[in-house]
């Protein structure tokens, strides 16, 4: 069925934006970094791609669940997509865990060389 | 292993990667001047960015091991199997996962350089204070300090240890 791995990427894309606007991971902390960061990274790829095509390493396979509109010759328009997925959740990934890891690692830091409280309210937040 | 090859596939990957070494340690550089520039102590930073690209690194690999079989076992994507060295992964070739790897690396560091709101935000009264030592060193950004402010979004922080 052609157009079904488009919708496909499209139903995951979709996802990917959900959980970024819920958490504000990437296009929802800062669009215009995240969209610098898009447009870049898919220039990145596309280039990689089109090295491996022209090597002649990968193409596309026999199938009927592409579109058939091509940005290049065997790079179909779905590629795009997939390029758009791949960063995205990369960077959903990045925005989700790179936090959790500051605090971790500012808690440390505070207990290693503040042995007063370090601000008011922080040591009352969590079990008291 | 069958239908061994040659490398050319895993040789493609190289320019890409050193590439992608020189935007991580400007990255890096850039980082550090702004850490220092704003009086921060440096050394959580870059062991932050490092252990964030890792972990990430390992989820995106599984899910690419994933979202990669499927497609070339659809038939989606086809290789030229005399220029792919030959470890397969599923149905997969090993080089497949260079993209997943370049993207942890690569994406992060485009990030930091992108930052153009930290000459900003640096010179914010609370950055003087110590203030920003609680909880968020480093959110140059006014979106962060919104979800700083939410009770714990992510189940898995211990919040706030006591110091002794």
């Amino acid at each position: 069925m052609p157009g079904v791995y488009l919708a496909g990427l499209l139903v995951s894309i979709v996802g990917v934006a959900v959980l970024d606007a819920r958490h504000r991971l990437f296009f929802w902390r800062a669009p215009w970094r995240a969209a610098a960061v898009m447009v870049v990274g898919l220039a990145f790829f596309l280039v990689w791609d089109a090295a491996g095509v022209a090597l002649g390493i990968f193409f596309i396979g026999q199938q009927d669940l592409l579109t058939g509109v091509l940005l290049a010759p065997e790079v179909p328009l779905e590629e795009l997509f997939f390029l758009v997925l791949l960063c995205w959740t990369t960077m959903d990934l990045v925005g989700a865990v790179r936090p959790v890891l500051e605090r971790r690692a500012a808690r440390k830091r505070a207990a290693v060389d503040a042995p007063a409280p370090v601000a008011p309210g922080a040591s009352t937040r969590g079990r008291s | 292993m069958s239908g061994a090859g040659t490398a050319t596939y895993a040789l493609l990957a190289l320019p890409f990667f050193a590439a992608v070494a020189v935007v991580a340690v400007l990255a890096g550089v850039v980082a550090a001047r702004r850490a220092r520039a704003a009086g921060r102590r440096s050394s959580a930073g870059p062991r932050v960015a490092v252990v964030t690209s890792v972990v990430v690194g390992v989820v995106l690999v599984a899910m690419t091991m994933v979202f990669d079989n499927v497609i070339v076992a659809l038939r989606v994507v086809a290789y030229d199997w005399s220029l792919v060295w030959g470890a397969k992964i599923g149905v997969i070739p090993v080089e497949d996962l260079a993209y997943s790897v370049a993207a942890v690396v690569l994406l992060p560091s485009l990030w930091v350089l992108f930052d153009r709101t930290g000459a900003h935000d640096r010179t914010a009264a609370r950055d003087r204070t110590g203030a920003h030592d609680r909880n968020a060193p480093r959110d140059r950004t006014g979106a962060h300090d919104r979800t700083d402010r939410r009770p714990a979004p992510d189940p898995t922080t211990p919040r706030a240890e006591d110091p002794e």
